[in-house]
């Protein structure tokens, strides 16, 4: 059994941590690049959604390096994601694909069940210890991350910050127990802690709400959040890999509050759950509005369904709460250019709107 | 209080619209149904829905435009669950609120019950629910929905006659009843003598149970329908061909094409043709396809 799954942002490592401890080997699907989505394009349905793409490219690369088992989420709907695996399934057999496919839903008892399933000789401490590591690495480089998104505008010399972050992920990378871990985590933090920031800056905060695979994944979103902090802007970031994990898998009490308030902030708008994040884009717009964020940022893969819905509703929302949206799909074809293009212009009317407030 | 409820004739409305229309009739509420789809609709609908909609969504809102001048209310409901074991479109769940956003109307200027199960109480909290908006006494609209509903149900489709041969057009009702999308394929067949059978001129039941099959693969129940009757249409020996109508960015029918043509048509040996319609409506490209589809059909037919 030689273990592959789909990339998204930085949850390869994490996951390759949680089957290298259940004793499997695993063969990483080769970063995203114009072959992945060239491969994910030709076999594809049309007029899918860019995941559904990507994710068939990543399989195809890594069965291609050995891999035979291909461990993806499954869903409930309405959105389409849960239908992905049996259409990806039929796809790569008629290609001659020999491979098992193991089908994760998204709830905490299947997915150990699954673990179990795929464990090799290791008792349940040493399954407990494996996942408890591989979470530990997500919430280690999401908050990492964030921290990152902070300083990025603010920092004197320009990339110290990027820096900091490339040489953590990979020392969390290669971190076999939570102690190492621990430790790179703590000196990342201290180290971000004292790179030298402008004092004077005050700079544009931009909230990002959307679909979450675009909203994680650089490759295909053209690396947004370094791009947004080079432009001196302070990206915040509605979801990230834990905050999914810690909602939906462990229905922690905080979150669950959280997603309550924010499902009362989108009523007036959106009365009912259409799928995927449609309402979280809504209600995070309308929160961001309120706290007084200079723009919000709204990204999907072109043809989602519940960001659509959100899509739609949208230019009431960003017309009442008064705050300036910029929607960007995202498809195969996004090139750097157009969409550089599109965010220095969002960043000038954001400067404009600024300046007008200022002098009024 | 003046009330004149709008239907749009679009979307669930080819599903739904008779018991939609009916219970407001019968209830004596004047009602107005938007019409057949137009250029104009269209037009209007694209420019008022944003771009990456759906096709059937932009004519939606293009029918609700075309009512706005003469109605108080429009009639759009919530329909997000309607069996056990389905669901429908994610923009069907948030119809109601794109329409009220879109036109930036108020609450009360849109009847929209939540349909979320099959229960008899959520029925009755949508028939509640349609009438408070509507000003309507509790009683009057129970009898009206109970007759509205009965003659729902005694709509079954009737036999379409044997006469050979049948070229069976599967695809969602809101394109196959539109004839502004379909009608150059219907009339292109009708002009060559041949027989038309959609999923609409079969039971409903037969085609869930056809359905079954596919459970849970398929969680959209619409979608269901059409694979329903693609595996039904595919053993029937008097089918000669089968087209499968679906509209460009319609989120399920991307998935469910590709698997239907997997599971469905290539296992069977009937000639079948995907075609896939947008805003763009030159007829020049359709037809010709539709032709060579029926000269295929005839050939596999002589020989």
């Amino acid at each position: 059994m030689i273990i592959t799954f789909p990339h998204m942002g930085d949850m390869s490592i994490a996951l390759k941590a949680l089957f290298t401890g259940l004793g499997r080997q695993v063969v990483l699907p080769p970063p995203i690049s114009k072959r992945t989505l060239e491969l994910g394009m030709k076999y594809s349905p049309e007029t899918t959604c860019l995941p559904f793409k990507v994710n068939l490219g990543n399989f195809i690369e890594a069965l291609e390096q050995g891999a035979n088992t291909i461990v993806t989420c499954g869903g409930v709907g309405p959105c389409r994601l849960g239908y992905y695996a049996e259409i990806q399934q039929g796809i790569l057999q008629n290609l001659g694909y020999r491979f098992d496919m193991i089908v994760v839903e998204p709830d905490i008892v299947d997915i150990i069940k699954q673990l179990h399933r795929v464990a090799f000789k290791r008792n349940f401490w040493e399954v407990y210890l494996a996942f408890r590591l591989a979470l530990a690495k997500i919430n280690a480089m999401d908050s990492i991350q964030r921290k990152v998104n902070m300083i990025r505008p603010r920092e004197v010399s320009v990339g110290e910050s990027d820096f900091i972050w490339r040489q953590t992920v990979d020392v969390i990378d290669a971190a076999e127990n939570l102690s190492t871990l621990r430790t790179a985590w703590h000196k990342a933090e201290s180290e971000l802690d004292g790179v030298k920031l402008k004092s004077s800056v005050r700079p544009l905060r931009i909230g990002v709400v959307g679909e979450i695979y675009v909203m994680l994944e650089p490759s295909i979103n053209q690396n947004i959040d370094w791009r947004l902090g080079n432009m001196g802007v302070e990206v915040y970031k509605t979801m990230y890999l834990s905050d999914y994990i810690n909602g939906h898998l462990f229905r922690k009490r905080e979150y669950l509050e959280k997603f309550k308030y924010l499902a009362d902030l989108a009523h007036p708008y959106l009365g009912h759950y259409v799928g995927g994040h449609g309402i979280k884009s809504i209600a995070h717009t309308v929160n961001m509005g309120q706290e007084n964020y200079d723009g919000i940022i709204h990204m999907f893969p072109f043809t989602c369904m519940p960001e659509i819905v959100a899509k739609n509703i949208l230019p009431k929302v960003s017309n009442d709460v008064d705050i300036p949206v910029l929607s960007l799909a995202f498809d195969e074809q996004s090139g750097e250019a157009g969409i550089v293009t599109r965010l220095e212009a969002f960043i000038d009317l954001l400067k404009y709107r600024r300046l007008k407030h200022h002098l009024a | 209080m003046h009330v004149h409820v709008g239907i749009p004739q679009a979307m669930l409305y080819h599903e739904f619209g008779s018991l939609w229309a009916d219970f407001f009739r019968y209830a004596d509420i004047p009602v107005s149904i938007s019409g057949e789809t137009n250029k104009q609709i269209l037009d209007r609908g694209t420019l008022l829905g944003i771009d990456e909609s759906c096709l059937p969504l932009k004519v939606y809102l293009g029918h609700v435009d075309s009512l706005l001048s003469e109605c108080t209310h429009i009639f759009v409901p919530r329909v997000v669950q309607y069996h056990r074991n389905f669901l429908f479109c994610a923009k069907f769940a948030g119809l109601p609120d794109v329409v009220r956003n879109t036109f930036r109307l108020s609450p009360e200027q849109i009847i929209s019950p939540n349909v979320e199960y099959k229960s008899s109480v959520n029925q009755l909290q949508s028939l509640y629910t349609t009438c408070q908006a509507i000003g309507l006494s509790a009683v009057p609209g129970y009898l009206a929905y109970r007759r509205a509903l009965k003659s729902w149900r005694a709509d079954v489709p009737g036999d379409i006659g044997s006469s050979t041969p049948k070229i069976a057009v599967i695809g969602h009702s809101y394109l196959l009843k539109d004839a502004f999308f379909c009608g150059n394929i219907m009339n292109f067949l009708a002009s060559r003598g041949v027989q038309v059978i959609t999923p609409n001129h079969v039971a409903r039941k037969v085609l869930y149970d056809e359905a079954k099959v596919f459970e849970p693969d398929i969680y959209w129940q619409l979608s269901a329908k059409i694979a329903g009757a693609a595996h039904y249409f595919c053993r029937q020996p008097d089918i000669a061909g089968i087209i499968m109508v679906s509209s460009f960015g319609c989120g399920p029918d991307s998935l469910v094409n590709e698997y239907v043509e997997h599971h469905v048509f290539k296992k069977s040996d009937k000639p079948y043709i995907i075609i896939n319609i947008d805003e763009h409506m030159g007829s020049a490209g359709l037809i010709t396809r539709i032709e060579a589809f029926w000269d295929l059909v005839e050939w596999r037919q002589k020989y």
